[in-house]
């Protein structure tokens, strides 16, 4: 056994592989000291053997114990082995013994998906601890797990979970169908994952979310949904879902009906501000002065004599600055992020106004749009709301107001077209048809 | 292959830039105009002198910071004089916030308002809730006044009007489509404010009554105030009835008004006002004393006053409060009724019926 | 389900503004356009009432699988090329009339084109999608756009601007006078919201019950009121006939106090943007399936995963067309077939009526041709 995975691995300097003998038997054991926990196999094999000396008794035991795996094809041993299993040759038998170490131990607290009074646990990288969190809150005999494990480099564990009851099976054969599909190449995470089963590259909006807490999944799986869970990755896909979840917060299951209703409005209003505001206001300046009222005419028409160059100029300007800003204070170290903050704020604020750069009205357009930005509750949603923007801006620049309004026809028009995994994407009052669709089904 | 068709990517968006922008003309390439006056020059060859006042931009608003200048150029008619105009300023003249256009009086009774108001219906970018109103003597001097309380350029004009600002009871409103709806409608005729200067401010208290195209009356502040009253049911206003040693003073809070023809042959107008309101000065006690008493003679002295207003404009010939319109209405616009109309109106009767409901003595001591 | 319905019903209705007819009606406004409102409110809801009634027989079949089931083919062929023609029409009309409108009031100084190309482009996209698509693009707009278009409505109904003499004046000597077919013709558009089911009855499903027809007449009635007196009532009963863009002109006559727009013109051009685009989208979208079951091999579908390309082709021409259309013609000509429009469409639509009372009979009598086929259409197209 020994030399045909030697014969695979080569020797690498963090694998053991020896011959162990008590006296009265022999046994090869080969395993990564790193993967594995050292206290189970301690438990599970090295006492047992070292103390036993009656190799009857053993033997039984490893019959026995479910811990043990007999029967594994040869060709699939180094895969076991580089999941952390030890592998076991006793009296000419070989037995897989499933020895995983578990860097986590409990659940992670939420970080992207910040809650006030909701749960604070969320998922971890490890696929095990991630089903029992499910579990523990959607605790219900009709909950199916299954496993997928393509066939690349990563080959990381992939768990389809779904309410057996509720599921809609074309849309669950569609997602299995892709699962089993996936194509060679590292698969790190779970937004790459989720990237490889939307298929489509160049949508403008995500098919699937990206969640981090337990109790979302859970009420998604309630609808009648599905989820992803991949091992390494403490994220989960949920799937089909539409437009309005993601401008769902989990808090507003659990704070008062009124204030989260007015919260919901609030972020549709900012939605609308941080996609139309900068082509509104191109639109206004360059093309229909007169729409809005005069005082704000003349307000922007102040403000702006000292800028020498066009409005969208302008507008691009600072646009870029202020995703520059952004994206800077993202990646920098905690420490040194705030000082990037200070600063472009500072620019922002106030030098590139006095320096007559943009207007103050622009200042005031870019920090309503960042900070409306920053109120999508889902970040893959407001990435798109992000670069969305310049498509109006685009517009704008072109054919002014009427082209703004056209614009959002068309990206109704877009939304109404799209359809995640056959379930309508932006469909209103949908919901309630959907379910007693399937009860007809 | 990919390269090249990032190439083609890049040029084609440089090629789309180009295109755009050729519509685009930025807010400070353009001069808004905040008010315009059209009056009559002697000159027979360009009678018509328009006056524009163009606001300046400036980033600080504050009061008295209101900057703007004043144009006028002498053309044959209005068009082309605003087309002069454009050539004497360097930006794109922009009418889109112009809400004040002052006729000058002598326009008016030379020319009539038919010409002007051909142009300012033509103009898509003139609203039709702009404040039409007559410039007393000529609109240069309305438009050339800069008040210095102003903080936007021409606000201080157009506060002047509707409920927007002051709520100035002799302040008749007339919007440019209620305008050229009397212009037009058989049985209505036009009324216009009349706006002058006076100190360093607008005074807009009188009211001039139109034929269908020249003037034929106007009206004094006092009398203007009871065509608000019985004509618009303008609230906010001032009942007055002379009493020694001082006058006593309702101010209304409420009127409504109500048209009402009756009698075929002979018809009587009949306009229902009814007013709410409390003393603002009074002597001391009058009210407790004898409330109905007072109720009724202020309302017999408006009934008074407005009767005597209603007569004089019907002796001028016009009908600015649509009794024509209202007998039509009634006789389902029959055949010859119109002219029966305009042989009855000379002689018609008026009868004005106020009900003055004084709601307290306005004491709060 | 019913809902989709009532959403046609009620953006016909406000949509009547963009067809011109208010205009063709006020300028009848002497000579019997009054009188034939009463006709028009018969004949709106007696049609609604008879379609409604025979589509709910036949759920799941749009109208050119029902003239399969009845005619020969090249019959059933030559009807849905009328109604291709007729739908058409009606969005590229309607189309470059808003284009000008849009043009005139937000940048007269632009070409008229790049409004067209604009909002052609957006059509032939919008048009060219799947039924459904098309009918979730419908709900959504009308939803946004319907509660300030009403509030406009309304605005202008209590404006004390409005004079109720000139209202009473021509509404009294109206109704005296013997009603005007033109007019009738033009009224009647405001009750046509039913006439989409034509198409859209493939996405009904086989349940369904047409409730609370009884609100048809009502809406009707309300939009053509509303729509014909509010700009009597504000530019009075002469200078009306004054203006080209009638309601154009009367929303100006609104004001906002406290909006960021003050003038509520622009306000209602905006939402009026989205509504054209949905009629032209709702128009082209019908004409291109009617045109596309004119094939052998077609089958409806209403929701593809992808789009097919006959669709880009079908749009692309009626937007190649209405630029043709836009080259040839002015604002008179433009309202000249906007009348002829009108006229045509109505006798059509009641030449359609008779022919769906004569099928109902037919299938009563079992003249009906291909049972089989139905059944199974039935439960591919219409499944939610």
């Amino acid at each position: 056994m020994l030399e045909k995975v030697k014969e695979i691995l080569g020797t690498p300097s963090d694998f053991t592989a020896e011959t162990m003998d008590n006296g009265y038997a022999k046994m090869q054991i080969c395993f990564f000291p790193g993967m594995c926990d050292m206290d189970q196999l301690k438990d599970a094999i090295i006492v047992p053997f070292s103390y036993r000396f009656d190799p009857d008794e053993f033997r039984r035991l490893l019959h026995t114990s479910i811990g043990f795996m007999k029967d594994v094809p040869p060709e699939k041993w180094v895969d076991f082995l580089l999941k952390g299993y030890v592998i076991i040759e006793y009296e000419g038998e070989v037995f897989l013994f499933r020895a995983i170490r578990r860097m986590q131990t409990k659940p992670d607290q939420t970080q992207v998906e910040a809650s006030l009074q909701g749960p604070q646990s969320a998922f971890t990288e490890n696929l095990d601890l991630n089903l029992t969190l499910v579990r523990n809150l959607y605790n219900i005999p009709e909950l199916a797990v299954e496993n997928f494990e393509p066939q690349n480099q990563s080959k990381s564990k992939i768990a389809l979970l779904y309410d057996r009851a509720k599921r809609n099976e074309t849309t669950l054969e569609e997602v299995r169908k892709r699962l089993r599909d996936l194509d060679s190449g590292l698969l790190l995470s779970a937004g790459q994952l989720a990237k490889k089963i939307s298929q489509a590259k160049y949508r403008l909006f995500p098919i699937t979310q990206i969640t981090e807490r337990p109790d979302r999944l859970s009420i998604h799986l309630n609808k009648g949904k599905l989820a992803v869970l991949m091992d390494g990755s403490r994220f989960a896909i949920l799937l089909p879902v539409h437009f309005f979840d993601f401008m769902y917060a989990m808090d507003d299951h659990y704070e008062p009906s009124w204030m989260s209703r007015f919260l919901i409005g609030l972020r549709y209003v900012s939605m609308m501000l941080t996609l139309m505001l900068p082509a509104l206001y191109i639109s206004i300046v360059s093309y229909n002065p007169e729409v809005f009222r005069v005082q704000l005419a003349f307000t922007i028409d102040g403000s702006r004599a000292a800028v020498p160059y066009p409005s969208f100029i302008e507008v691009l300007l600072m646009l870029f600055m202020i995703e520059a800003l952004i994206e800077a204070s993202l990646r920098l170290p905690r420490s040194v992020g705030s000082t990037a903050a200070t600063v472009g704020g500072l620019i922002l604020g106030q030098a590139a106004q006095q320096a007559g750069l943009v207007s103050s009205i622009m200042i005031i357009v870019t920090s309503v749009v960042a900070i409306s930005n920053f109120v999508i509750p889902n970040s893959t949603f407001s990435y798109f709301i992000r670069i969305l923007k310049y498509a109006f801006v685009i517009v704008a620049v072109f054919a002014g107001l009427v082209g703004v309004v056209v614009g959002l026809f068309m990206l109704v028009v877009y939304l109404c077209n799209m359809r995640s995994f056959g379930e309508p994407y932006f469909a209103l009052f949908q919901s309630k048809a959907g379910k007693a669709s399937d009860k007809i089904q | 292959m990919i390269r090249h068709r990032t190439l083609l990517r890049c040029l084609c968006l440089t090629l789309l830039l180009a295109l755009g922008g050729c519509q685009m003309k930025d807010i400070d390439k353009r001069y808004f105009v905040v008010s315009a006056g059209f009056d009559y020059s002697d000159n027979p060859a360009a009678p018509y002198r328009v006056t524009l006042r163009l606001a300046l931009p400036s980033s600080k608003v504050e009061e008295g910071g209101a900057m703007s200048v004043v144009q006028t150029a002498d053309a044959a008619s209005i068009a082309e004089a605003v087309r002069h105009l454009k050539s004497t300023v360097d930006k794109e003249l922009e009418f889109g916030h112009c809400r004040e256009f002052i006729l000058g009086r002598k326009l008016i009774e030379k020319d009539g308002i038919d010409n002007s108001l051909q142009w300012l219906s033509r103009r898509r970018d003139i609203q039709s809730v702009s404040n039409v109103m007559v410039g007393d003597p000529d609109a240069y001097s309305v438009v050339n006044l800069k008040p210095k309380s102003e903080r936007y350029p021409g606000n201080s004009l157009f506060l002047s009007f509707g409920n927007e600002g002051t709520e100035a009871a002799n302040t008749v409103t007339t919007y440019l489509f209620d305008l050229y709806r009397r212009v037009y409608e058989t049985g209505l005729d036009p009324v216009l404010p009349v706006a002058n200067v006076f100190r360093d401010a607008y005074k807009i208290d009188r009211a001039a009554v139109l034929d269908k195209d020249k003037t034929r009356l106007f009206l004094d502040p006092d009398e203007t105030l009871l065509f608000n009253m019985t004509a618009f049911g303008v609230d906010n206003t001032i009942l007055v009835l002379p009493d020694k040693p001082l006058n006593i003073v309702l101010a209304a809070t409420h009127t409504t008004s109500k048209i009402n023809l009756k009698g075929g042959e002979d018809p009587v107008a009949v306009v229902n006002v009814s007013i709410e309101g409390f003393l603002e000065q009074s002597p001391p006690h009058l009210l407790e004393k004898d409330w109905g008493g007072l109720e009724r003679k202020m309302g017999k002295h408006f009934s008074e006053e407005a009767e005597r207003m209603l007569y004089k404009i019907r002796d001028a010939g016009v009908d600015p409060y649509g009794f024509g319109l209202h007998y039509l209405a009634d006789h389902h616009n029959a055949k010859g009724r119109w002219e029966k109309w305009k042989r009855l109106y000379p002689e018609i009767r008026f009868e004005v019926r106020a009900n003055v409901s004084i709601q307290g003595s306005g004491l709060i001591r | 389900m019913i809902r989709y319905y009532y959403y046609h019903i009620f953006y016909v209705g406000m949509m009547n503004i963009m067809v011109l007819v208010p205009y063709v009606l006020i300028s009848h406004r002497f000579d019997g356009a009054v009188s034939s409102f009463p006709l028009a409110i018969v004949f709106g809801t007696v049609y609604s009432y008879v379609t409604s009634a025979f589509f709910q027989r036949f759920p799941g079949l749009g109208l050119p699988e029902i003239y399969k089931l009845f005619l020969p083919v090249w019959l059933a062929n030559c009807l849905n090329m009328v109604g291709v023609v007729i739908w058409c029409t009606a969005g590229i009309i309607v189309l470059f009339s808003y284009s000008n409108t849009v043009g005139i009031f937000f940048d007269p100084e632009a070409s008229s084109y790049l409004n067209l190309a604009i909002m052609a482009a957006a059509s032939l996209w919008a048009a060219s999608r799947t039924s459904r698509s098309v009918q979730f693009t419908h709900e959504v707009l009308l939803i946004v756009s319907t509660p300030i278009i009403l509030w406009i409505l309304f605005k202008a109904l209590f404006s004390h601007w409005l004079d109720w003499d000139a209202i009473r004046l021509v509404a009294d000597a109206g109704i005296r006078k013997p009603p005007s077919m033109v007019c009738l013709f033009a009224a009647s558009f405001v009750f046509s919201g039913h006439m989409n089911i034509t198409l859209f009855n493939r996405l009904n499903p086989k349940d369904l019950k047409f409730r609370l027809r009884w609100t048809i007449p009502i809406v009707g009635t309300f939009f053509l009121l509303v729509s014909f007196f509010v700009p009597i009532g504000f530019h009075g009963t002469q200078a009306v006939g004054n203006y080209l863009y009638v309601w154009s002109v009367t929303t100006d006559s609104l004001m906002m106090k406290y909006g960021f727009i003050q003038r509520v013109l622009y306000l209602f051009l905006l939402l009026y943007t989205f509504l054209s685009l949905v009629f032209v989208m709702n128009t082209w979208h019908t004409g291109m399936e009617f045109f596309k079951a004119c094939f052998k091999k077609y089958k409806p579908a209403t929701d593809e995963v992808n789009v097919p390309a006959i669709n880009w082709w079908i749009c692309g021409v009626l937007a190649g067309l209405t630029f043709v259309y836009a080259y040839f013609t002015n604002d008179i000509f433009n309202r000249v077939a906007a009348e002829l429009w009108l006229v045509t469409r109505f006798i059509i639509e009641s030449i359609l009526i008779v022919l769906l009372l004569v099928f109902l009979v037919m299938k009563k009598k079992g003249y009906m041709k291909r049972i089989d086929d139905q059944h199974e259409r039935r439960s591919g197209g219409a499944s939610r």
